[in-house]
């Protein structure tokens, strides 16, 4: 966009529910949320879309309902990615400073950020991040070792890939409304950069977002993304476990039971008390043991968490964890998830909190990937590249050419 | 900077993935912002074609014929002038007075300065200058009509005829038939000032020219003989006297009511001619309602009987009298008797 003011969209396909945030940009430097607009989800499974004009619907009623609140036009759509199809390697290199001098300079940091990254992938793969981790000269943490005296100059990535068919069909949903996708964001980065602070990140954090059929994870550490991670397993597991467990035909009755009754862990002493279906005494209400339903949203919450853990392996220590797990989705709405979490774990788990700006209405942690994409269209770059690359005519006419998709 | 030491083929990205979508697989509101989007991209294209074809014409023309950036349309001659006017002027006096260069550009004619050529003859009260592409020089004048004559001189030159418009303006006049100058009446009583380049309009010019408007509308005959408008007394006693060949003088009141008065003046010397034989020297219609004849009996004709002065002695003819002619029980003014 040519003009000091641009709208931004924040896009996520959610397997419960589309959440679309429309934002102004300001010169650049300053953001304000105008519009909101949320649909519930058909058409998408863990994540991934499965039916296409289903999912492009209902994407584009919340499309249209947040442009209706904002009043205005999105250009440009930043867009949420997650599924169990994303994977993620580590990739390190190392390169020889070239200069007689030992001064690093940006040809070596350009080298040796290439060399990390040039790495193949399987057939029907495609990179969506490279995460890029601190620098270390001659072994020494260095946020930027341009011009530092060293020898050796080492660093390494962490490359997020996925399906390509998944990733395109998530962005085919978003150009059926003839809107460009500008940046494509993992969920746990988008939540990750909202739910937790610069310091959160230095000490190191574990962010978790429970979604409803995925859970996506990031792990901070020396305030960068160490590893990221997607689990399949959402609210909509704990729902099902308890229409199994308890025998609930009816779906919604289920997950109403959760969400009044079902717990993280069991606290329930009493194995005679009893909660009541519905509560109206109506025709089909009836009693269930309140220790049964803690039990059985408990047991899927431990197992949530361990999978995590183990998916984390080695890479998670609780030592490097200071600012604790952070809890954060729509699914973390269960009560005493965060002290499941913590056993689990074993360092300190809360509900993560969105910065002070966020309004009212959009503090809810349903909220935290979409307001998470509108931090990085703010300018914060989801990968901390090394250099951006200087503008180019092309590059400008392209620009000009596009500005009114 | 030196290019990379190394060089390896990146992996794919979801950047490199093609985001265009057929219209098919699109909402029907992301149709609809395709053709949007299309058409402001066809907008902007467009300008941009043209602003770059107008830049390169710019830098061709700036390298080849410098001049024409300076008056662009310049270079195209006044090929014809076209004058429309309401009054006596033609082509031969516009292209005369304006006196254009005869290679002048029509869009470097200075028009401001062309349109006061016109008006400071005076003829001309409205003057509007309008060019029409591709190279003609439309005039259009609204002329003064003259109403009175008088001489007068400017300057060095010799003294001359000058006509007197009904608001005072004083000009040369050009293209008016001699016949019809000659029937108009001189001033007299005015003092010409000059203002400026120019003479200062005359005051008073109003009343004459309603007077002789009515004149010649009611009474043409004694219109006709109308010689002289004097304005000395305009300004004392409100009156207009006009040399007549049918009466000596007629004294007029300048306040109004002109048609009234040539129709007593019209009467009363119709009646004074059917009852006496008198040659008339003076009427003043300006008092009151009244009018009072003064005329001259004629050698050898008997006294009126209506007479209010002594008979004059004899062979003193030129002894006015004052007549009182008697009104037909049916004229209008008959109280004024």
């Amino acid at each position: 966009m040519l003009s000091r003011t641009k709208f931004i969209g924040a896009v996520e396909i959610g397997t419960a529910k589309i959440t679309v945030l429309v934002g102004q940009v300001t010169r650049g430097r300053s953001l304000s949320i105008i519009g909101l607009g949320e649909c519930p989800s058909r058409g998408v499974v863990k994540g991934i879309v499965v039916d296409y004009k289903a999912a492009s619907e209902c994407v584009h009623a919340a499309l249209e309902e947040a442009e209706r609140v904002a009043g205005a036009r999105v250009g440009e759509v930043f867009l949420a990615q997650s599924g169990a199809h994303l994977e993620g390697f580590q990739n390190e290199s190392e390169v020889r400073v070239s200069s007689a001098d030992n001064m690093v300079s940006a040809l070596d940091i350009d080298n040796v950020c290439q060399l990390a990254k040039s790495k193949q992938l399987p057939e029907g793969r495609m990179v969506v991040h490279h995460l890029r981790r601190p620098f270390r000269l001659d072994g020494r943490l260095v946020p930027d070792p341009e011009h530092l005296d060293g020898r050796r100059l080492e660093v390494g990535y962490w490359t997020v890939h996925g399906q390509e068919s998944r990733i395109a069909d998530h962005i085919h949903v978003i150009r059926g409304f003839n809107v460009r996708v500008t940046e494509l964001i993992l969920s746990s980065l988008a939540s990750g950069s909202v739910m937790t602070t610069a310091d959160d990140r230095r000490h190191g954090a574990l962010v978790l977002d429970l979604g409803a059929g995925t859970t996506d994870f990031v792990l901070y550490r020396d305030g960068c993304a160490l590893l990221t991670g997607v689990v399949p397993v959402g609210g909509l597991h704990f729902t099902n476990d308890l229409s199994l467990g308890l025998r609930l035909n009816d779906h919604d009755q289920a997950e109403r039971l959760k969400l009044r009754h079902g717990r993280g862990v069991v606290t329930a002493k009493d194995r005679a008390e009893k909660v009541w279906l519905n509560g109206d005494l109506g025709i089909g209400d009836r009693q269930f043991p309140r220790v049964t339903i803690e039990q059985i949203t408990a047991a899927r919450a431990r197992e949530l968490f361990e999978v995590v853990r183990k998916k984390l392996g080695a890479n998670f220590d609780a030592g490097h964890i200071a600012a604790g797990v952070i809890l954060t989705g729509g699914a973390s709405k269960l009560a005493g998830i965060e002290e499941a979490a913590a056993q689990v774990f074993d360092v300190p788990a809360r509900l993560g909190e969105p910065p002070g700006w966020v309004g009212d209405h959009l503090r809810a942690p349903g909220h935290s990937t979409a307001l998470g994409l509108l931090h990085h269209g703010l300018g914060a770059p989801a990968e901390n590249p090394a250099r951006r690359q200087p503008a180019t005519v092309s590059g400008l006419l392209r620009k000009i050419f596009t500005a009114g998709n | 900077m030196n290019p990379p030491a190394i060089s390896l083929p990146p992996a794919r990205s979801w950047r490199d993935l093609p985001q265009p979508i057929k219209p098919r697989a699109m909402s029907r509101e992301g149709r609809r912002r395709r053709v949007l989007a299309a058409a402001k991209t066809a907008l902007l294209a467009a300008t941009l074609l043209v602003t770059g074809w107008g830049g390169a014409e710019f830098l061709v023309t700036l390298k080849t014929n410098p001049g024409r950036l300076v008056a662009p349309a310049g270079g195209t001659p006044v090929r014809g002038l076209e004058l429309r006017t309401d009054g006596v002027l033609d082509e031969g006096w516009a292209r005369g007075t304006l006196a254009l260069p005869a290679q002048a550009g029509l869009m470097t004619l200075d028009l401001a300065a062309l349109q006061r050529r016109l008006l400071a003859s005076g003829q001309v009260e409205r003057a509007e200058l309008t060019r029409q592409l591709p190279g003609s020089l439309v005039v259009t004048l609204h002329e003064r009509a003259p109403v009175a004559r008088v001489m007068g001189q400017l300057g060095e030159a010799v003294p001359q005829t000058l006509l007197v418009a009904r608001d005072g303006t004083v000009f040369a006049g050009a293209g008016y038939a001699p016949e019809m100058v000659a029937r108009l009446p001189f001033l007299d009583g005015v003092r010409l000032q000059l203002a400026g380049s120019r003479l200062a309009p005359i005051a008073g010019m109003a009343a004459v020219a309603d007077l002789l408007a009515a004149a010649r509308a009611a009474t043409p005959a004694l219109a006709h003989g109308f010689s002289v408008v004097s304005l000395a007394r305009l300004a004392t006693d409100d009156v207009l006297v006009v040399q007549s060949a049918d009466v000596g003088e007629v004294v007029f009141g300048a306040a109004g009511g002109f048609a009234r008065q040539l129709a007593r003046l019209d009467f009363t010397l119709a009646e004074t001619r059917r009852q006496f034989p008198v040659e008339p020297l003076r009427v003043n219609l300006a008092v009151d309602s009244r009018q009072v004849l003064v005329a001259r009996l004629l050698a050898g004709t008997p006294a009126p009987g209506r007479a209010v002065l002594p008979r004059p002695a004899a062979g003193s003819v030129a002894t006015p009298v004052l007549f009182f002619p008697a009104p037909p029980a049916s004229a209008n003014f008959s109280h004024a008797l």
